[in-house]
């Protein structure tokens, strides 16, 4: 990934909004498939609602990480 | 990883879905030999260990998801919208508080999209939180709260779904980077 793709984004998870008790958090989460890192030291938490995570098309999808 | 303040890391799927936990699957999986009624109650035994009312959860699952009508059809006769619901209806049957949803709109035409759009809508309304993976911009930005953004497994970006998609970062992990 480009290093000016890698945004200010904060490494500590930021809190869910209107300061509720998050169902769901999660610290410095890495999966690795054989040499491929899926998924890199990603943070964050969910205030108990609807979220969704997503990338762009091509960019690392579930295809690839089975591979 | 933790779950309503519990580290639930490593847990085995059982145990997360005995938790609340439900999950799709991208790539859909049902029990082909079996109908789609049997292939929802198999996951509503989880909560109803009696059949009878483990039948009668399955039921109300299909009525959610549409699927009532094709209750006695086997499963693999349903199409690919078809199966994609009964991905869901499974997942709802464990009667969850948090739903993990993994690209359940992929291959879905128009029409399809919106009706899931729809179902997962009125389960958030029910109660039901949802993290969903989805690379589909229109549906993302007409069912989510928050958004986190992945780029090659790193995060690009989080927020409302509105910040996020002016973030330069992620315009241009999606469109490319505007010519100098």
């Amino acid at each position: 990934m480009p290093a000016d793709l890698r945004a200010a984004v904060p490494d500590a998870p930021a809190a869910p909004p209107g300061g509720a008790e998050p169902i769901l958090e999660v610290q410095h989460l890495s999966k690795v498939f054989g040499g491929l890192t899926a998924v890199n030291d990603v943070s964050f938490r969910l205030a108990p609602s609807s979220a969704a995570t997503t990338r762009p098309p091509g960019a690392g999808c579930c295809s690839r990480a089975r591979t | 990883m933790l779950f309503q303040g519990q580290d639930v890391s490593g847990r085995p799927p059982y145990a997360l879905a005995r938790r609340g936990i439900g999950r799709t699957f991208q790539v859909v999986k049902p029990f082909a030999g079996l109908t789609v009624l049997e292939n929802v109650v198999i996951a509503s035994f989880l909560r109803h260990p009696r059949r009878a009312q483990a039948e009668a959860q399955a039921w109300r699952v299909l009525e959610t998801t549409g699927l009532a009508d094709r209750a006695h059809l086997p499963a693999a006769s349903l199409t690919l919208a078809g199966r994609k619901r009964l991905e869901i209806g499974k997942a709802l049957a464990l009667e969850p508080s948090f739903l993990l949803l993994d690209e359940v709109v992929a291959g879905l035409n128009p029409t399809e999209t919106d009706r899931t759009m729809e179902l997962i809508l009125g389960l958030r309304a029910d109660g039901i939180s949802i993290l969903i993976v989805e690379h589909i911009m229109r549906v993302i930005m007409g069912i989510s709260d928050r958004l986190v953004v992945l780029n090659f497994g790193q995060k690009i970006a989080e927020g409302a779904p509105g910040d996020v998609a002016r973030n330069p970062s992620v315009v241009q992990a999606y469109l490319g980077k505007e010519q100098e």
